[in-house]
């Protein structure tokens, strides 16, 4: 099992060169030039040369892309914001926990009502409920997040004044956002419980079950529903990762100040050090997470656990 | 497991960053921006929301209040008889945010800082030359060449504020994250990108600010801001898109204020390239746009046509009483063959990422049909813009230009068509040798009469050589609660609320 761990762990050597040099070779052909944007469109040749010279952005890209590595190696620096001259490792600190707390609120939110919906849709098929929660899971994979978004604000906020429209201050702040964004993963893991449930709930263990008796709750959470957990789980981390690079858009609709936001401000302004920062800490996070999944499925299934010994 | 549970919700709810307590109405003024505010540092950006928020932090030497420069860190100033240097008298006993008090060293520093290595704004602190300490209280600024009131004017504008040194040096790098000024509100809170909190600083040198808390959130869609707006959670949003305008108008507890701006939307056309060097075929494009049509759909009536090369509102210009610029498509055609162009012809257009803009375009596209003349619009992302107007064959393009300190036309309209801007923002590659010397002698000049004079020359040359086509300067659209005093909001891009309070 430590091994296992480890081995992933060094997959991340790759992955993070990988991604840095992808994104290097984007900023390096994406038209624009960050001395002009920083300095405005007034500033001088030479005000311009001194820029470039002293952020290293006249060498060739190859030594770019080298003094980054090494200095992120060596160094642990990824360099400072253009614009604001802070560390983006603390840009970042700012950012990662609103994301990190908006992803894992959506994803808590749409496993808990996913797996429950997923289970009475798949105990009582083709009931009345069953039909009415496949279309609402239609229409919550076909919803885009921003659309979804500004409905949600215009009932509650504008209409109702519930709650606010904006900010991740406050608990009120974040249930809109947490909603909007979890809709498509809930969508995805109420038909995912349901469909890995029917298959289980058909099987001869099961009707052993019910043939000696067993109370119908302990059937489907004991023995159906572990044994479908795991393309659940699968569907679940997945999930996870989109939401965590794809919550800009719900951090866009509601003023939200995360990675994805971070991310997208440091692009329009040709912010170089703060766009790798933010893409190497979500590509990070993605593997992570895709490995803390793999270990849960050990955990989960013990045929698996002996297999990895 | 369950407690796990509940205690998981709850620290999801409540773990960020605690509770804001609720604070009583009356006490904050809270304003709806729509860029995230980053670094509270005035000598690294240009951006004006940036500079917005640090007017009520720090302050400058000199103040501006409607077209007059008042006192407020210096007692009183002159110009000295050589023209290019100001004497300014500091006023005593004021208070840093710190506890320090403001001396000589601090506005020295401050203005050594302003025009050093590493500063963004050196389009308006390069033209100082020289800031030299006279005693505690004395301090003169030279200027390298004599700019009459268009340098002392700037001076009111953030990028001229006021720091303590003692806090700059110590903070180094990170001075953006806490700023400290003299100003009437310190810094509370910055949340990167979203919110800046601050508060009032009971130790001001006047009068003391009548709310106790003054905050700036973002907020990126201009939808939102007005749903903020209406639910209460902010008292005055900025950038009401002119969509929300009728909105705002039914709610009865709020209300627009409209402010003329000297933002100078133009058509930028390159003067190096055929057929745009030809000059009946920029007088043929002048009379084929369709102004009020733009003002009217774009920006619903909320804009002034141009009725010159500048907007009304810049000073020594006197386009008020002017009348409108003719529309006549059968003339513009008629000069466009006299041009050599009876059946028009196809050109790029150049169009930045922006909505305004991209309305704009589409319907010069259809006015400039009519007259032949058929644009391609190529949409280019902001950021990318300043790069593909600076190259020397690019296509005609639409922009504005409306961030200058003042409304003083060295920085209105000198940047834009002075020949020794080319290449960075004469984008239009204008070369007149008269229009450079007139520019040059019209900010020397002190008699304003006189000046008016030279600039009116100015004004005369542009229309007829037509390197920019003018096309109109819209308001700066403010929506406020109705109970909400005090605050003169600004034809600049900075509007300064530290007055506000509420009724």
């Amino acid at each position: 099992m430590v091994r296992f761990c480890l081995r992933r762990l060094l997959t991340l050597i790759p992955v993070t060169l990988g991604v840095t040099f992808l994104l290097f070779s984007l900023l390096y052909m994406t038209p624009g030039d960050p001395a002009l944007l920083v300095l405005g469109p007034e500033a001088t040749e030479d005000a311009l040369r001194e820029f470039r010279r002293e952020h290293g952005l006249d060498q060739p890209f190859l030594v770019r892309y080298g003094r980054f590595v090494y200095n992120a190696v060596v160094h642990q620096d990824v360099g400072r914001s253009y614009i604001t001259h802070r560390t983006v490792a603390s840009e970042i600190a700012d950012a990662f926990p609103v994301t990190l707390t908006l992803s894992i609120g959506a994803i808590f939110f749409a496993t808990l009502m996913g797996m429950i919906f997923g289970i009475i849709c798949a105990v009582k098929q083709y009931s009345i409920f069953d039909n009415v929660a496949m279309v609402f899971a239609m229409l919550g994979i076909a919803t885009p997040v921003f659309y979804l978004g500004i409905l949600l604000i215009l009932l509650f906020s504008v209409h109702l004044h519930w709650l606010p429209s904006s900010g991740f201050d406050t608990p009120a702040q974040r249930i809109l956002p947490w909603i909007a964004l979890s809709s498509v993963s809930l969508s995805i893991i109420t038909r995912m419980t349901r469909s890995s449930m029917l298959e289980v709930i058909r099987s001869d263990y099961i009707r052993t079950a019910r043939a000696k008796g067993q109370k119908e709750t302990v059937i489907i959470v004991k023995h159906a529903l572990r044994n479908a957990l795991i393309p659940i789980i699968t569907i679940i981390g997945i999930q996870f990762g989109h939401l965590l690079g794809g919550s800009i858009l719900a951090e866009s609709v509601f003023s939200i100040p995360g990675v994805g936001r971070l991310a997208v401000d440091a692009i329009k302004s040709r912010d170089y050090p703060v766009v790798q920062g933010a893409v190497i800490y979500l590509a990070l996070a993605y593997v992570l997470i895709n490995l803390l999944v793999d270990i849960l499925y050990t955990w989960i299934d013990p045929r698996l656990r002996t297999r990895y010994r | 497991m369950k407690t796990l549970l509940v205690i998981a919700v709850f620290a999801m709810l409540f773990g960020l960053s605690g509770v804001t307590p609720a604070l009583a109405k009356g006490d904050t003024l809270t304003v709806g921006i729509s860029l995230g505010i980053k670094s509270l540092d005035p000598h690294t950006t240009t951006q004006a929301f940036v500079h917005t928020v640090l007017a009520h932090i720090n302050e400058t030497l000199v103040g501006i209040e409607g077209d007059s420069v008042v006192p407020l860190l210096a007692e009183s100033w002159e110009l000295l008889d050589d023209k290019r240097s100001y004497r300014f008298t500091l006023k005593q006993g004021v208070k840093f945010h710190n506890g320090e008090v403001m001396t000589a060293d601090d506005v020295v520093f401050s203005f050594k800082r302003a025009s050093g290595q590493g500063a963004a704004i050196k389009a308006w602190s390069s033209y100082l030359s020289d800031v030299e300490k006279v005693d505690d209280r004395t301090v003169i600024l030279r200027t390298a060449r004599p700019l009459s009131d268009a340098f002392l004017g700037s001076l009111g504008h953030p990028w001229a504020s006021i720091l303590n040194k003692k806090a700059v040096i110590s903070t180094g790098q990170d001075y953006g994250t806490a700023p400290v000024g003299t100003g009437k509100f310190r810094l509370r809170r910055l949340v990167t990108g979203d919110r800046v909190e601050l508060e009032r600083f009971d130790d001001y040198h006047a009068d003391k600010a009548k709310v106790k808390n003054l905050t700036f959130r973002t907020f990126l869609e201009a939808t939102s801001r007005t749903i903020e707006l209406e639910s209460g959670s902010v008292d005055v949003v900025v950038d009401v898109p002119p969509v929300d305008i009728s909105r705002i108008k039914e709610n009865p507890d709020l209300e627009i204020v409209a402010v003329p701006s000297w933002r100078n939307y133009h058509i930028g056309l390159n003067l190096k390239k055929a057929p745009y060097d030809n000059i009946k075929v920029r007088q043929a494009i002048n009379l084929a746009v369709n102004r009020p049509g733009i003002v009217k759909v774009v920006f619903r009536g909320y804009a002034e046509p141009a009725r010159g090369p500048v907007p009304s509102i810049v000073a020594y210009s006197d386009y008020k009483n002017s009348p409108d610029l003719p529309y006549d498509p059968e003339k513009a055609k008629k000069l466009l063959a006299e041009a050599g162009f009876p059946n028009g012809f196809k050109s790029g257009f150049i169009v930045p990422e922006r909505s305004d803009f991209q309305n704009i375009a589409t319907i010069l596209q259809s006015n400039l049909r009519d007259v032949g003349i058929d644009l391609k619009i190529n949409i280019v992302d902001y950021g990318n813009f300043a790069d593909v107007a600076r190259q020397p064959d690019h296509d005609p393009f639409v922009n504005n230009w409306g961030n200058p300190p003042t409304s003083n036309p060295f920085f209105a309209i000198d940047p834009l068509i002075h020949s020794k801007f080319i290449g960075q923002t004469n984008r239009f590659f204008y070369s007149n040798p008269k229009v450079d010397a007139l520019l040059e002698k019209g900010v020397a000049v002190t008699d304003k009469a006189e000046k008016t004079a030279i600039y009116k020359e100015v004004w005369d040359i542009l229309n007829v050589d037509l390197p920019m086509i003018p096309l109109l300067a819209p308001s700066n659209i403010f929506g406020k609660t109705k109970s909400l005093k005090g605050v003169t909001f600004s034809s600049s891009l900075i509007t300064y609320y530290g007055n506000g309070y509420f009724e």
